[in-house]
């Protein structure tokens, strides 16, 4: 059974452990046999009466040729029999694993919520059967989006890869203390000497030239002494270059965490690695300024360090209105750390909301599916048939999900955020960094809204047409034939 | 909120090596009140604080009368510790020239005695130039005045006992060098007067303020010692002669010792603001600086404010500390010493007239000497208490931002933590940290 996040696999594993403890419930328990039999026995005569009925006199024993049962209708009824019999006898494995068909049982979220999960777990052949029929056209459809529409990564190798990615490093805040000494004194000593020399009413990307390799500022920046305790710092060019090695040590260790995976599944190739780097960098120094600036909003005013944050604060807020993405300065519970931690609550609930609807969803009809014994034993095997089209229908969710994150990457990677991804490619540009999180952030929350709008909706349909035919009562409104008979003669 | 924050400083020692990266810098900008607080002009004085051991407590060799004058001695104390060689050369060529008296006064040190004061060997004296005679008589009159005092009183007294036997009087008296004189303690006779001791004791000034007090006046003005005939200046245990503003740099270079060398030092190599600093600088450290007042000058906080502030502002705001804290220390000792300068010597009954006013023309000296130095370094100076509280305040907005640092750094790995825990969950295997 493959599945795509770890989510899924929760509520699968789950609802298939339940599916087994339900299945050997029934086969253990008098009771349950006892109703069994009871259901089967009931429909049986039932069926029998109707069929000995084509053999009576019409009148009182009489029945209209409609409910008359045939023998195909005894055949049928032996059929379901079988049929439920097959639901009950789990003779056949199944194993919940990911498309690359290995097993989310070692997995660590799995095995952190569910100590005790099972490599594989026993089922029917029936449900295995009408299982992987469904989930195999899912993936096979999966696979011709993927092939079709893909731009920056494969959903089904690495799904939602992209903005992960990016919004892993969009919602990074510096923690290592010596490299953030290193951009306060580099910010301290260094930025008020040449600040009104680059800066102008035009210049959106003031600070970005601060940490540039070969920078319009290098040559100013060598003539500014300073002393390290050491001595391995002479002026602003050796602090600038000392804080740019820091930085991209300190993202690289970063990135590690995500397991060096970037070049590996990031198939765009104008959004190269080396961009990435780029990317995590800016977006590092940009959440240290905001850090500073949500401090000296409200946390800590005493600790206002001499200004030159709040000068920077000021470039920021230009950069915010200048493109109006946001005006965060009205709102001052959204800024600095305060917004990066929301922000990263946020992608992380926009990540998991749809594969848990998803993964609830399955796991009702897993669990369910031993209880349609109970109705197929009595002849309503189409209750099967509704079964399969619901389960089939969620997982046809997974290819439209799909289709839809490809379609809204499309729509992410327009000319300026390409222009950005450019500038970042050259080095390290906060303004470039402060785009792509905004847009790229925007448009995932655009792509996880049509996964629970667009996604759910075949479900609901079948639902609501299997649902309605089953309730529904399409006979009219007669009086008995006995009494039709009756008021014939007498008339 | 302080007990929380200074819990997290503590608790965060193990990072004490990371922080040091804090002070990377020693190029960190002075605030422009930094100004107002550092230190200017020179840091010693040019003649005075460079101490050089002058021994003026010696016997300088002047004796009851002519005869015990030792020329060797009184010819090198003069030349090399009182007197310039400006003043000393005619001076020099004048004892020179009453050599044969002083010859005279060798052999048989009482008639020379007699024949100085007494004027009995008027013919004798005619002989001797009269600047050669002034001086020895302004000399000896100086020095040996109380002793020949007593002597006259013991010849005239032997005189009428004898019946006018001169030569008898003269030989009873001839050991009166080694007599006793009436102590200006008030009580009765003594071999060694002193003339603050002494009057300090008359007063019943007793105690360790008030023998601070004597020796310190003793180190500014010297006391005038007088025992068993010889003549003597007493400038206390530092055997040193000071000025005010000798002394003023004298108990500034401790006091800056004391705090920006030892006890910052004891502190930064304990852990810098990290350190427990009720444990590490001790009762004892304190009463270095603080033993001299009734109150505490330097606590614990405020060498911590100096801890939290940077390297380049902890110099000069400690130095500054130095100066204001010396600055407190000298005005209470001068206070004090001019106190008892004016009080006992001046109301001691038991002090001749010149002698009081010897002891009025020292307290006055002195006084003008503080006043002076005062007002010199009223310029360069501020009160403790200003500069206390610019201590404390500029260390609270440092330590303030080291609690902010601290904190930023705990909220980012508090951040990393749950984002990795959000991001990072192996929910789908190209995503994990495992």
């Amino acid at each position: 059974m493959p599945i795509q996040t770890a989510y899924e696999s929760f509520y699968v594993y789950l609802g298939t452990a339940l599916h087994e403890a339900l299945i050997q419930l029934i086969t253990s328990d008098v009771m349950f046999k006892g109703l069994l039999i009871l259901i089967f026995a009931i429909a049986f005569l039932i069926t029998l009466w109707r069929f000995s009925q084509k053999y009576m006199p019409s009148g009182l024993f009489g029945s209209s040729s409609s409910k008359r049962a045939g023998a195909s209708n005894i055949a049928r009824l032996i059929a379901c029999f079988f049929i439920g019999m097959a639901i009950l006898k789990v003779d056949s494995t199944i194993s919940i694993s990911d498309y690359s068909n290995i097993s989310w049982s070692n997995n660590k979220y799995i095995s952190s919520r569910l100590p005790n999960v099972q490599p594989s777990y026993k089922v029917s052949f029936l449900f295995k059967y009408m299982t992987n029929t469904a989930d195999g056209i899912s993936v096979f459809l999966s696979n011709v989006v993927d092939k079709l529409f893909s731009s920056t990564n494969s959903q089904m190798q690495s799904p939602d890869y992209f903005y992960k990615a990016y919004m892993y490093a969009g919602t990074h805040l510096i923690k290592d203390p010596g490299l953030r000494v290193q951009i306060e004194n580099y910010t301290k000593f260094c930025f008020n000497e040449v600040i009104h020399k680059i800066a102008s009413a035009d210049n959106s990307d003031v600070i970005s030239a601060f940490f540039s390799k070969d920078g319009v500022i290098d040559k100013e920046f060598r003539d500014i002494p300073l002393e390290s305790k050491d001595g391995s710092i002479k002026n602003c060019f050796e602090l600038k270059e000392d804080v740019r090695e820091r930085l991209r040590d300190y993202s690289l260790e970063k990135i590690s965490k995500m397991g060096d995976t970037y070049p590996q599944f990031m198939t765009d190739k104008r959004i190269n690695f080396r961009s990435y780097q780029h990317y995590f960098m800016a977006k590092s120094l940009t959440n240290y300024y905001l850090e500073n600036f949500e401090n000296l909003l409200g946390v800590n005013k005493q600790a206002i360090p001499n200004g030159t944050f709040s000068k920077i604060q000021l470039y920021f807020s230009k950069i915010k209105s200048f493109d109006g993405i946001l005006h965060l300065l009205d709102q001052g519970s959204l800024v600095g750390s305060a917004l990066t931690a929301e922000r990263a609550r946020e992608f992380s609930e926009y990540l998991q909301r749809a594969p848990h609807i998803k993964g609830i969803a399955r796991m009702i009809l897993i669990i369910i599916f031993p209880l349609l014994i109970f109705f197929v034993i009595a002849g309503k095997w189409k209750v099967l048939w509704f079964w399969f089209t619901l389960y089939f229908s969620i997982s046809l969710w997974q290819p439209i999900w799909d289709f839809f994150y490809h379609l809204t990457t499309h729509m992410a990677l327009s000319k300026d955020l390409m222009m950005s991804f450019g500038s970042l490619n050259d080095g390290v540009s906060l303004l470039g960094a402060e785009l792509i999180s905004e847009k790229l952030y925007q448009y995932y929350a655009l792509y996880t809204w049509l996964q629970i709008i667009v996604g759910p909706l075949p479900t609901l349909l079948i639902g609501y047409v299997g649902l309605n035919s089953m309730i529904r009562d399409h006979r009219e409104e007669s009086s008995p034939e006995i009494i039709n008979d009756t008021k014939n003669l007498i008339i | 909120m302080k007990l929380f924050i200074f819990l997290i400083l503590f608790s965060s020692i193990s990072n004490a090596q990371d922080d040091e990266t804090y002070e990377y810098f020693t190029h960190e900008k002075k605030s422009p009140n930094d100004y107002l607080f550092g230190s200017f002009g020179k840091k010693q004085g040019s003649i005075f604080d460079d101490y050089r051991e002058v021994k003026l407590d010696v016997d300088i060799g002047i004796s009851q009368d002519c005869g015990r004058l030792n020329f060797g001695k009184t010819l090198r104390a003069s030349v090399k510790n009182i007197l310039s060689t400006k003043h000393i050369k005619d001076v020099g060529r004048d004892i020179l020239g009453a050599s044969p008296l002083l010859l005279m006064a060798y052999l048989s040190p009482t008639w020379s005695a007699i024949m100085s004061q007494a004027r009995l060997r008027g013919n004798f004296h005619a002989g001797l130039r009269l600047n050669q005679c002034a001086l020895i008589n302004k000399y000896v009159s100086q020095r040996n005045e109380d002793f020949m005092e007593e002597r006259s009183k013991c010849i005239q007294r032997e005189i009428k006992r004898s019946d006018g036997d001169m030569e008898s009087a003269v030989d009873k008296c001839k050991n009166y060098r080694s007599a006793d004189i009436n102590s200006w303690t008030g009580r009765g006779k003594s071999k060694v007067n002193k003339l603050l001791e002494s009057s300090f004791q008359w007063a019943g000034l007793k105690g360790k303020s008030a023998k601070r007090s004597l020796e310190l006046a003793k180190a500014f003005v010297g006391d005038s010692i007088i025992r068993e005939g010889k003549v003597s200046v007493d400038f206390g245990p530092r055997r040193v002669q000071m000025t005010p503003k000798t002394y003023m740099n004298n108990v500034h270079q401790i006091t800056y010792k004391n705090i920006c060398k030892n006890m910052l030092t004891k502190i930064t190599n304990s852990g810098g603001h990290y350190a427990n600093i009720n444990k590490v600088i001790t009762e004892d450290d304190l009463d270095k600086v603080n033993k001299h007042s009734d109150f505490p000058l330097l606590d614990r906080q405020t060498l911590q404010s100096l801890t939290f502030l940077p390297t380049i502002k902890r110099e000069s705001a400690c130095r500054k500390l130095a100066e204001a804290l010396s600055l407190t220390i000298f005005t209470e000792d001068m206070q004090d010493t001019l106190d008892l300068l004016s009080t006992a010597p001046i109301s001691n009954p038991n002090l001749n007239r010149k002698k009081v006013q010897d002891a009025n023309l020292k307290r006055r000296v002195l006084k003008d000497q503080i006043e002076m130095t005062l007002a010199l370094h009223q310029n360069r100076s501020e009160p403790l208490a200003k500069v206390l509280s610019h201590i404390n305040s500029e260390g609270e907005r440092y330590q303030n931002l080291t609690a902010k640092k601290v904190l930023d750094v705990n909220n980012a790995s508090v951040h990393e933590t749950r984002v990795g825990s959000l991001l990072l969950d192996c929910a789908d295997p190209s995503f994990c940290n495992e």
